[in-house]
């Protein structure tokens, strides 16, 4: 039997998920909670993680990413260091968002999910694990008692349902902002 | 010798750029996509849009490297990256790119100053003599410095308030000019005369510089006129600003040389680009009978390649960085 190995890079918001998979199992993880600086630990974390699986760089096979939306900056250094070691190494590269994680890893299926952010939250409604319509974001301080936060991280869930991942290229993932940028043209 | 092959990023401000530089001095490839069309919509460089463009720019600027060099990432010797000053969150991409192709190939990590880049931009036009002064004129910096050797930099003066590429970049929105401002105060200032009496900058010895007089200066000439109910002449006002401007750094520039005594004389930075200010310069350093080296146009606006000259000497140092390494946006020369 062939053996996949997949490497999963959450870093959408404070805390820097890195995993491991041999074929759909969690073969490892580490999780950096609170980190303010996402470029300091990522690469360094995906380094460790790798060595001491004793999993060659090359024999990577797939790479999952999560897309946000999330910390701009954050999304961005995940997103970054997907792409390239998905063009790189010429392996296929599966997106995520944060919200399908955020229902993935419920034990339950709520009808709409939020992604807490400094002045609002994201959200979307679902139905079995997947988005219906789309991700939206509202500015506010109070949480709707009808969106469902979730805090838990079920790294394990990741490649059980597979179908929930979107295939696709390395030079087209990119960050999912669903902010719109507040500048005026000129 | 063994050839040396630097892979190098560069992502500080609004251009995405990649470069394969040899030894130093030679350019085997430089691949730039500048955002220069979308940020000019905004009157200038906006940072957030900045940051989103490189992440979607940067694997095509890579493949495109690659595909026209035919080059392969195993070959190189090491990758360089603009670790600062510049701006964070475009910094941020380059700097994870390169740390992923030296994780992936196993090549040492490079982490060049931005400001030293656009110096050692001056050897891939030719080779570098020392002590030489070098002069830098950007959209953030005005320094001289005098360099005894390969990175070695002694700061004699800088600017007090605006770098002489903001005062053009400010000057040229009061004008309602597009940006970037520099290129398009010289395009205007061909046609112009210098008949606007404007205030003279910093008359004194010292070898810093001030443009925010000059500045101020224009922005009340401006408005003066519209109260008055007269029309400005946006071409003699251009050229009398760019005029006062450049003669002001070439005259600190002449004090600098009578003060070191040195033979060599290097100008770096986006406002080399400007024909008005590298004929001044050419013209003072012949008088001095001194060895001027000024960039390539197409080396005088940020590039990767000139990221790659500035590494070289790193690399022979064996100066590498790890896979820790982050943006520094303040970054200073020493």
């Amino acid at each position: 039997m062939i053996m996949m190995f997949t490497l999963f890079i959450d870093t959408h918001f404070k805390d820097v998920i890195i995993s491991l998979y041999k074929n759909e199992n969690l073969l490892d993880f580490i999780i950096e909670k609170n980190v303010n600086t996402t470029s300091q630990v990522t690469m360094p974390i995906i380094e460790k993680i790798l060595e001491r699986n004793n999993c060659n760089k090359k024999d990577l096979n797939r790479i999952v990413v999560c897309i946000g939306p999330g910390s701009f900056t954050g999304v961005r250094v995940g997103v970054t260091i997907a792409k390239l070691l998905s063009y790189l190494l010429n392996i296929p590269i599966y997106t995520i968002t944060s919200l399908e994680l955020a229902a993935l890893y419920d034990n339950y299926n709520h009808e709409e999910y939020g992604i807490i952010e400094n002045n609002g939250l994201f959200k979307a409604k679902f139905k079995n694990k997947k988005i219906i319509g789309s991700i939206q974001y509202e500015k506010t301080q109070n949480i709707p008692e009808n969106i469902f936060i979730n805090s838990n991280i079920v790294l394990s869930k990741l490649l059980v349902n597979f179908s929930i991942l979107k295939k696709s290229s390395s030079f087209l993932v990119n960050p999912l902002y669903i902010k719109e940028l507040n500048i005026n043209k000129k | 010798m063994k050839d040396i092959f630097i892979l190098a990023i560069e992502s500080s401000c609004d251009e995405t750029s990649m470069a394969i530089v040899k030894n130093g001095n030679e350019v085997i490839g430089l691949s730039t996509n500048t955002q220069i069309p979308i940020h000019e919509l905004y009157g200038g460089v906006v940072p957030e849009l900045a940051s989103r463009m490189h992440t979607e720019n940067v694997l095509y600027v890579l493949d495109d490297l690659l595909k026209k060099t035919n080059f392969k990432l195993e070959n190189i010797d090491a990758v360089a990256v603009t670790c600062g000053p510049g701006l964070t969150g475009s910094l941020l991409i380059g700097i994870e790119a390169a740390k992923v192709i030296s994780y992936l190939y196993n090549k040492p990590l490079i982490a060049v100053n931005h400001i030293i880049g656009h110096i050692y931009a001056n050897a891939l036009t030719k080779k570098l003599n020392f002590p030489a002064l070098a002069l830098i004129v950007s959209g953030g910096h005005t320094n001289l410095v005098y360099m005894k050797d390969n990175y070695k930099f002694e700061i004699l003066g800088g600017t007090l308030d605006d770098a002489i590429g903001e005062a053009f970049d400010k000057v040229a929105r009061v004008l309602d000019l597009k940006y970037p401002g520099g290129p398009n105060i010289e395009k205007l200032a061909k046609n112009g005369k210098t008949t606007y009496k404007l205030p003279i900058p910093m008359n004194n010895q010292s070898m810093d510089f001030s443009f925010s007089g000059l500045k101020s200066g224009i922005i009340n000439l401006v408005h003066n006129e519209i109260q008055r109910g007269n029309e400005i002449n946006k071409e003699d006002l251009a050229c009398s600003f760019q005029n006062i401007a450049v003669d002001e750094v070439v005259r600190k520039l002449e004090i600098a040389i009578n003060k070191t005594k040195v033979s060599n004389v290097i100008v770096a930075g986006g406002v080399s680009a400007n024909t008005y200010l590298r004929d001044k310069i050419t013209e003072l350093t012949k008088k001095y009978n001194i060895n001027l080296g000024i960039p390539d146009l197409n080396y005088c606006t940020d590039n990767a390649a000139m990221i790659g000259a500035a590494a070289y000497y790193l690399y022979l140092k064996k100066d590498f960085s790890d896979l820790n390494l982050q943006p520094q946006p303040n970054k200073s020369l020493n």
